[in-house]
């Protein structure tokens, strides 16, 4: 173990308080953390089974232990300095053996890739380092128009999380600044001042450029309760990222500065309480963000862009208004419906992105998250050198089993699932997201049951990003990982063509039995078209470009604007001969019905639980899914770099859950998965079959002589039906004192 | 569009055909009270504001097989979100399984109605004793996570037999053990109940009692202690109690203790200094003509005097 900044601030912490008044307090509390994981992916660089970081490493495999230690150190009734220092288990396996590795990370001293430095005592992930993460010292004066004040670490729960909300999951504490607090009138009024330092991944391209320590967000809140049925409030933040200015050489009077990105966002919120059964809950949300073109760039690319904010200077809306009728006939039957749009360039950098659940619907379901059959991304080119495991890599990340149940959703593209095990839910972006749910609640005797339906359309909905004066080789909207998959990619907003409706239909049921038996079942129905491109003039190549028949396409592009043409993204294949068969290497994209998307999804539930003795729980769960899916055909090829989905999805997942806890001795729990099913594929027509070589089957993993087609990039997608199973379990043991 | 306003427009008229039986009683409680003593302060965090643990109104009405209580808040009640609380990920709404996580509800009732009959302690973490003349026989403890507080409750039992024992003859041998266990879970069937059918409702939460525990329906005429306090999120593990330092009272069951000044974890008070005797119940129902604040600050740390909560009566 390494002393580190964190033992320095305990000492002086004990220091202080021993030349303290008599009244002074030390408190210690904190908790450790055992985590045991075990899969049939074996993969074994990380004691987490997800991120996207690369060179981070994931994995369902190993066992290891986090130790989390609060100080809190009160001097008298108004000042109070917090500390956490903490381990953490990203690498930190117990086979490393306190941190035992080779000196070297293949010639790279910390961070490398290189598998030969997983388990590394050189590794800050692996050597059991303890690290001080935050320090919080918390005023409260006393004086009338100040009730606290803030210095320090900060989870920013306090405010809105379309706004300004938790960001980050692990340490949770990881944003910092100064907060002062205060209110008047017996509280019926209060504010709150705030200015955080900026994240240094805030900003375009998950980064906020070179000369970062000045950059921050300064916001401020003011609520007003006006009565018991009625209260307003209100939130405006200001966010800006500044560099130095390179044409400032007179270095004599300072230097200059120059803004690289900046972001105001405003919200009105309304409450409106008139009795315990009505319940009325309004938001209005402003946006202006700006990147500098020449600090923050101008374009990222039409095919897979990674930034937490478009570029260049937009301004959007996004409202949100529930409406809450609670039992009003007091029979048990209850209502919520929610009315809610998110504008496509609303932006604000430090809303939730994760752990804030923005909407009343349930939405996708984690188990189909990322775009291929199996949840893995740009697949189809095989194993890849930034692959997160030792060994041959796979592009196998969460798994086939995906994560556990619906997820939650976050006004923010960089909803944020990095560090997560599979038993987690996980957030999902809803920018550009617009419709309504009505989800009845009913609750009587020993019967539970409730419904969903939403209705969502998107603002994103638009051909070529909505400007078909520009060429869509480039973009300002970051697409992600793209929008294809059964579930599309969770911080995946936009597209390059999207026509898109999604409907969702929830019902679930439980009962309790009187001997604490519980019973509950759940359906679930997703009904989704897009129709993508969906006009003629955006086709890439002429009518009868490619005529067929060994038949060489003759590329000439069609323009839908002066100088632009999707042919630039969708083009032509070559004419290819395999077994005697001769013809296109994939269908050429020649109508605008090549990239449509069709999918009808039934879920299904069933789960028995009980508590079986006074201290352990048990709880077994089945779940199938089904879904047919036509997400574009060889012409679309999911975006080109990613496995393509169309075909026939079948899924299970046997879940079994306990949890055993014993108040003032440790909790300890787990959670076992089985998941199997398969995939059918159903890619259309219109090309010659290719059949894997060894090369294409060990970069793959496909069998020898399967068959297949090789897409625009070279990448491989099988044609083959696929029979998936994955087994993994997760247990764990915590002590908190 | 048009469906869906059809289909709810449907629901709601049919749900009004159908509605529930009327209230046995029905108890107010006046709204902006819930400050204790007048003392205390919430804790200084984002998800526990004023009003939040605000009762209003407390009623009961019978159901099938038992009581149906319903207790309604100032502000709507706070779900369990999907906040991670453990370094595992352990997300929130998965660990609060019954729909509430910020407070907890103790409902001593004195069925008997002979003062001096029953049992005058709250319980721990309290720091209150009920007035002999509401002496309870039967206490329902609505708890965000009722198997885990009956759980802690029982090792509370057994300690306390356990104790008795061995005030009693110096020593416990092992042949003891069966009258611990067998005491403690007879005391914990027959006298605590912890509601685990729970829904919550916007501003109200409603839970069961089954017939089986109260002896029939709540009725009128028994007396009720009906006192809110804040709910902890995780037990922990006391290190002071575990090296011979520190409280060596019970251990509180789920609930939030105090702390000068403004604190996070606890409730805060304006006091200059912690006492000892000061009850961390932040509201409380009160029979006529008394005033919460001057019942719960009625106790003296000198004499070791605790507040004495009185029951209501709603049939009176």
């Amino acid at each position: 173990m390494r002393i580190s900044k964190g033992m320095i601030w305990l000492l002086a912490a004990v220091a202080i308080l021993m030349a303290a008044p008599a009244y002074a307090q030390l408190t210690f509390d904190g908790n450790v953390y055992t985590k045991f994981l075990w899969g049939t992916d074996r993969l074994a660089s990380a004691l987490y089974a997800f991120t996207t970081i690369p060179g981070e490493g994931l994995g369902d495999q190993g066992q290891g232990s986090q130790f989390e230690f609060y100080i809190r150190a009160k001097f008298g009734r108004k000042v109070e300095l917090r500390t956490t220092i903490q381990s953490r288990f990203l690498r930190n396996f117990w086979t490393n053996g306190g941190g035992f590795g080779p000196p070297f990370c293949g010639g790279q001293l910390f961070g490398s890739n290189s598998t030969e430095c997983v388990s590394s005592e050189w590794d800050p992930r692996s050597n059991q380092y303890v690290k001080l993460r935050g320090v919080q010292m918390v005023l409260t004066p006393g004086y009338k128009w100040l009730d606290s004040a803030v210095i320090g670490e900060n989870d920013l729960g306090q405010y809105d999380p379309v706004v300004i909300g938790r960001i980050r999951y692990i340490d949770r504490f990881n944003a910092a600044g100064i907060q002062l607090s205060g209110s008047a009138n017996n509280r019926q009024f209060t504010w709150d001042l705030i200015r955080i330092s900026l994240l240094r991944n805030l900003g375009p391209f998950f980064n906020t450029g070179q000369f970062q320590p000045a950059d921050g967000t300064w916001a401020f809140q003011p609520k007003l309760k006006i009565n018991p049925m009625f209260d307003v409030g209100a939130l405006i933040s200001y966010t800006r990222d500044i560099e130095l200015d390179t044409a400032d050489f007179d270095t004599d009077n300072g230097r200059d500065i120059k803004t690289r990105f900046r972001n105001t966002v405003g919200a009105l919120k309304v409450g409106i309480h008139p009795s315990p059964i009505f319940d009325v809950n309004a938001a209005a949300y402003f946006s202006n963000s700006k990147a500098d073109p020449v600090l923050a760039g101008t374009s990222l690319s039409s095919n897979t862009g990674f930034s937490p904010t478009p570029l260049g200077s937009l301004s959007d809306q996004s409202f949100r208004v529930n409406v809450d009728i609670n039992d009003p006939f007091q029979n048990g039957l209850s209502f919520n419906v929610e009315y809610f749009n998110f504008g496509k360039d609303y932006v604000s950098l430090w809303a939730a992105r994760r752990e804030s659940d923005v909407l009343l619907t349930e939405g996708f379901d984690a188990t189909f998250v990322q775009p291929g059959p199996s949840n893995a991304t740009f697949a189809v080119f095989g194993g890849s050198a930034d692959a997160p495991q030792p060994g041959n890599p796979t592009r196998t990340t969460i798994g086939y089993g995906g994560w556990s149940g619906p997820t939650i959703q976050v006004a923010s593209l960089q909803a944020d699932n990095d560090f997560t095990d599979f038993d987690e839910s996980i957030a999902e972006t809803v920018i550009g997201w617009k419709g309504i749910t009505v989800k009845p609640v009913y609750g009587s005797g020993n019967w539970d049951i409730t419904g969903e339906y939403t209705y969502l359309d998107y603002n994103t909905n638009w051909q070529a990003f909505d400007d078909p004066s520009k060429s869509i080789n480039s973009t300002i909207y970051p697409i992600m990982e793209g929008d294809t998959g059964v579930g599309h990619n969770y911080r995946n907003a936009y597209s390059i063509f999207r026509e898109r409706t999604t409907q969702f239909l929830v019902g679930r049921a439980k009962y309790s039995f009187a001997n604490g038996v519980e019973m509950w079942g759940k359906y679930k129905h997703i009904d989704e078209t897009d129709d993508r491109l969906n006009e003629a003039r955006f086709l890439p190549f002429q009518p009868g470009d490619c005529p067929g028949g060994g038949v060489a396409c003759a590329n000439v592009r069609n323009e839908y604007s002066s100088g632009n043409s999707t042919a630039d993204l969708y083009g032509n294949p070559p004419v290819i001969t395999v077994n005697g068969v001769t013809g296109y290497q994939w269908k050429p994209f020649d109508s605008i019905t090549d990239d449509n998307r069709d999918l009808s999804y039934h879920m299904i539930q069933f789960g028995v639980g009980k508590q079986l003795t006074s201290d352990f729980n048990g709880s077994l769960v089945y779940e199938r899914y089904n879904a047919d899916l036509l997400d574009g055909n060889t012409a679309f090829q999911a975006n080109q770099l990613h496995e393509m989905a169309s075909g026939t999805h079948h899924k299970n997942k046997l879940i079994v859950v306990g949890r055993y806890v014993l108040p003032g001795l440790p909790e300890a729990g787990f959670q076992y998965e089985y998941n199997w099913g398969d995939f059918e594929p159903d890619f259309g027509g219109g090309f010659v079959t290719q059949f894997a070589d060894l090369a294409t089957a060990t970069n793959n993993r496909v069998p020898l002589g399967s068959p297949g087609f090789r897409g625009r990039f070279g990448g491989w997608n099988s044609l083959a039906k696929r029979d998936f199973s994955q087994q993994r379990l997760k247990g764990y043991m915590k002590i908190i004192f | 569009m048009r469906v869906i306003f059809y289909f709810f427009f449907t629901l709601l008229f049919c749900s009004s055909l159908f509605s529930n039986e009327k209230a046995i009683f029905t108890l107010p409680d006046p709204s902006g009270d819930d400050y204790g003593d007048r003392t205390l302060y919430y804790p200084m965090r984002d998800d526990m504001k004023q009003g939040d643990l605000d009762l209003i109104s407390f009623s009961a009405r019978p159901t099938e097989g038992g009581t149906l209580f319903e207790a309604t808040f100032a502000n709507k009640i706070r779900v369990p979100d999907a906040r991670a609380i453990d370094a595992g990920g352990m997300p929130m709404n998965r660990f609060f399984t019954q729909g509430f996580y910020t407070f907890n509800i103790d409902i001593y009732v004195d069925t008997d109605r002979v003062s001096g009959s029953g049992h005058t302690e709250t319980l721990p973490g309290r720091v209150a004793k009920i007035a002999p003349d509401s002496a309870w026989e039967r206490v329902i403890c609505l708890m965000p996570r009722p198997s885990d507080a009956q759980s802690m409750m029982k090792r509370i039992l057994k300690n306390r037999v356990e104790a008795e024992i061995r005030s009693k003859k110096g020593r416990v041998d092992p042949e003891d053990d069966a009258e611990i266990d067998g005491s403690s879970s007879r005391d914990l069937r027959d006298q605590y109940y912890f509601p685990t059918r729970v829904r919550v409702k916007g501003q109200k939460i409603e839970f069961f009692v089954p017939a089986s525990f109260l002896g029939g329906t709540a009725k009128r005429e028994w007396g009720y202690v009906v006192a809110v306090t804040g709910a902890v999120f995780e037990y922990k593990i006391d290190l002071g109690r575990l090296i011979g330092q520190g409280n060596k009272n019970e251990p509180p069951l789920f609930n939030l203790t105090i702390s000068t000044g403004v604190a996070r974890e606890n409730f805060g008070t304006r006091r200059r200094e912690e006492d000892r005797y000061q009850p961390p119940i932040i509201d409380l129902i009160v029979p006529d003509g008394m005033q919460q604040s001057e019942i719960l600050r009625d106790y003296d740390v000198n004499t070791g005097r605790e507040v004495q909560l009185s029951g209501v009566v709603p049939g009176h």
